[in-house]
């Protein structure tokens, strides 16, 4: 059972409030991923979980025991770093079996987990050699190696893989997953790529000066975003946003902006149940902020357009072909959206067309809280 | 290539004057050892003529058979040893966990200012203005003419310098490492033993070769507080200077003989000054 629990946990470095009244419950066993961009506090509450930092105030709890005032060596924590940091002067082996070294373990026992940790990692050929005779993956392994052959009750991981080049991540977050899926251990992970969180956790906890945004399984959270800031850093590309206007006319909800001329967006009282907004469609009269994923807009013609319930027209300025799609940049008046379209759809730059949006799809924000309106 | 011309012909005055320059600097400091070496070679007589000889065409090794039958040179020599290294070892030891709390605990920038600047102080003053309290602090604790004397001496006077330059060199190894070996469960003392020392090896080495030097020379209090049982080198040399004579061949000779266990112990400690060992250890 190693169940972490931050009670009130806030810290302040001088007039700095890094991380301010966190409360969280990270299940035994249950892999999290701290998300959010750089000075949000994510790698604040990774170093009051390992101790190395001091909580200006709150309590945290490590299998139901206060560790505020237990030093880090005593909290049976692991931490993966996001420089690596391994001893430059001992071998690998050395490396690895270091902690358990420390813990005065017998040498055979020691001799064993780290044969145990260096094979699942596939560096047990490596064993003898030293950091700076290794490439960056490696040197990640060994980390690795260092953090599970101790057999932690908790894992930090603290970007572990930011330092790797594009190609050696997706094939180390693979493997990643499959690692702390054999370990037994609650993981919690600080990244600030969202398809690192997307992927690897049960739960994502998106920060944003210090505080929680929100907390949830990744697509929920992906899905139904608490408010614009969520909605805006998760998602590759991201959200598009539009400033617009709802009133109802003739039993039919109309979404107007400076961009969007009337009739270009209607949307029914099944659209609203879609979106999980009907029991909160007396919030939407008035300014708001739409937004929509790429994904969820479709380009086409206006017939196509027509079929549905909103249509915008637009022009293609840039179009990016990914391969596996093709993301464009459109024009509507003055805003840029970003649509994502079939790798076969024919579309060059410069092409007139319209927009089509999903309607179940579409989330709208307070243009002054920037909650999502169905919160 | 016309373009590449001009370019190197302006460079050729600039690269003139470097050498120029370069040649001055390397006579400075290298006529002093040419002139010591020299004259330990010299016949008496010829380390007196004037004008001097820079190139002289005849040498002797009376002097350095006369240096080595002076009566208990080898004591003197030992005590030289003994004094330098173990001054050296407390002073390095003591100095680098000194610098390795200060580079590690946290406290306000002003107040580590204030602390690094109060053990500088020791430093400040010319060696002159402390050499009374010591000569009567050291009689009164019954140390005089004693090689413990010498080595709480050195040891105080090199302290500042060993914190000052360990100092730099903890703050430069990665901070992570350190971290990595608090959750690796180290005490504060495996910390500094286990990891940071050998990573700082480089660094300690530069300061024992510095701290070795100083005490190896030092003059003013090894004269002041020795007279015979803790004599060391430095004051024989000194005792061939007189009202009636001064014997430059003797003194150099044995000035020479004084360079060779300096250029030994940095001959040893030279490995360790090769940069880099911390390459591969965290990718910045």
């Amino acid at each position: 059972m190693a169940q972490i629990r931050y009670q009130h946990v806030g810290k302040r470095f001088g007039a700095v409030q890094a991380l301010e009244d966190l409360n969280l419950v990270v299940a035994d066993r249950e892999f999290v991923t701290l998300v959010g961009p750089s000075g949000c506090g994510k790698s604040t509450t990774l170093n009051l979980t390992a101790g190395l930092e001091d909580p200006s105030q709150g309590e945290i709890y490590i299998d139901g025991q206060l560790v505020n005032a237990v030093p880090p060596g005593k909290r049976d924590i692991a931490m993966v770093f996001q420089s690596y940091a391994l001893y430059p002067h001992k071998t690998v082996r050395e490396n690895i079996g270091f902690g358990l070294k420390v813990r005065k373990m017998p040498r055979a026992e020691i001799e064993s987990r780290v044969q145990q940790a260096a094979q699942s990692l596939e560096i047990d050929h490596l064993l003898d050699r030293k950091p700076r005779q290794l490439s960056g993956g490696q040197r990640q392994r060994v980390a690795l190696g260092r953090a599970i052959t101790r057999n932690p009750k908790v894992f930090l991981l603290d970007e572990p893989l930011s330092n790797l080049d594009a190609k050696l991540r997706i094939q180390m977050r693979a493997e990643l997953k499959l690692l702390f899926e054999r370990v037994e251990g609650t993981v919690l992970y600080v990244t600030h790529d969202q398809a690192e969180a997307m992927t690897l956790s049960d739960r994502v906890v998106v920060m944003h000066h210090g505080q929680v945004q929100q907390v949830g399984p990744p697509l929920e959270v992906y899905n139904r975003p608490r408010n614009l800031f969520v909605a805006g850093f998760l998602g590759s590309p991201t959200m598009n946003f539009l400033d617009c206007h709802l009133h109802v006319q003739d039993g039919l909800w109309q979404v107007q902006g400076e961009d969007m001329p009337e009739g270009a967006l209607t949307l029914t009282e099944a659209d609203l149940e879609a979106m999980d907004l009907l029991a909160h469609r007396d919030r939407l009269h008035g300014s708001a902020i739409l937004g929509i994923r790429p994904e969820d807009i479709a380009f086409g013609s206006r017939s196509e357009a027509d079929a549905t319930g909103s249509h915008l027209p637009c022009q293609v300025i840039v179009v990016e072909p990914m391969g596996s799609m093709n993301i464009l940049v459109v024009a509507v008046g003055r805003q840029r959206l970003m649509v994502s379209t079939g790798p076969d759809q024919d579309i060059r730059a410069g092409e007139q067309g319209w927009l089509t949006f999903n309607q179940a799809k579409l989330h709208f924000f307070h243009r002054d809280t920037e909650l999502n309106l169905r919160a | 290539m016309a373009a590449v011309r001009t370019f190197v012909s302006q460079q050729r005055p600039g690269r003139l004057l470097l050498y120029l320059v370069t040649a001055a600097v390397l006579v400075a400091v290298a006529f002093p050892a040419y002139w010591l070496v020299t004259t330990a070679f010299k016949y008496e007589v010829d380390t007196i003529v004037s004008p001097p000889i820079i190139l002289p065409l005849r040498g002797t090794l009376r002097n350095f058979t006369d240096v080595l039958r002076v009566e208990h040179i080898g004591q003197f020599f030992l005590n030289s040893a003994l004094i330098a290294l173990v001054s050296t070892g407390l002073g390095v030891l003591l100095g680098s966990m000194a610098a390795y709390s200060l580079s590690k605990v946290y406290m306000a920038y002003r107040i580590r200012q204030v602390i690094m600047i109060w053990i500088l102080i020791v430093r400040i003053f010319p060696p002159i203005t402390t050499a009374i309290p010591y000569f009567v602090i050291i009689r009164g604790l019954n140390l005089s003419d004693t090689h413990v004397a010498l080595i709480l001496t050195h040891t105080a006077f090199t302290l500042p310098f060993v914190i000052w330059l360990m100092l730099g060199f903890f703050q430069d190894l990665p901070d992570a490492i350190d971290k990595a070996a608090i959750m690796d469960g180290c005490s504060l003392w495996q910390r500094f033993c286990q990891i940071t020392l050998p990573l700082a090896l480089p660094g300690i080495a530069v300061t024992a070769i510095f701290t070795f030097i100083y005490s190896w020379n030092e003059f003013l209090y090894a004269s002041m507080l020795t007279s015979r049982t803790a004599k060391t080198l430095p004051v024989v040399i000194a005792g061939y200077m007189s009202d009636k004579f001064l014997r430059w061949g003797e003194m150099s000779a044995l000035a020479a003989m004084m360079v060779v266990p300096v250029m030994i112990f940095a001959g040893l400690t030279q490995r360790y000054l090769v940069r880099g060992l911390t390459f591969g250890a965290v990718k910045e």
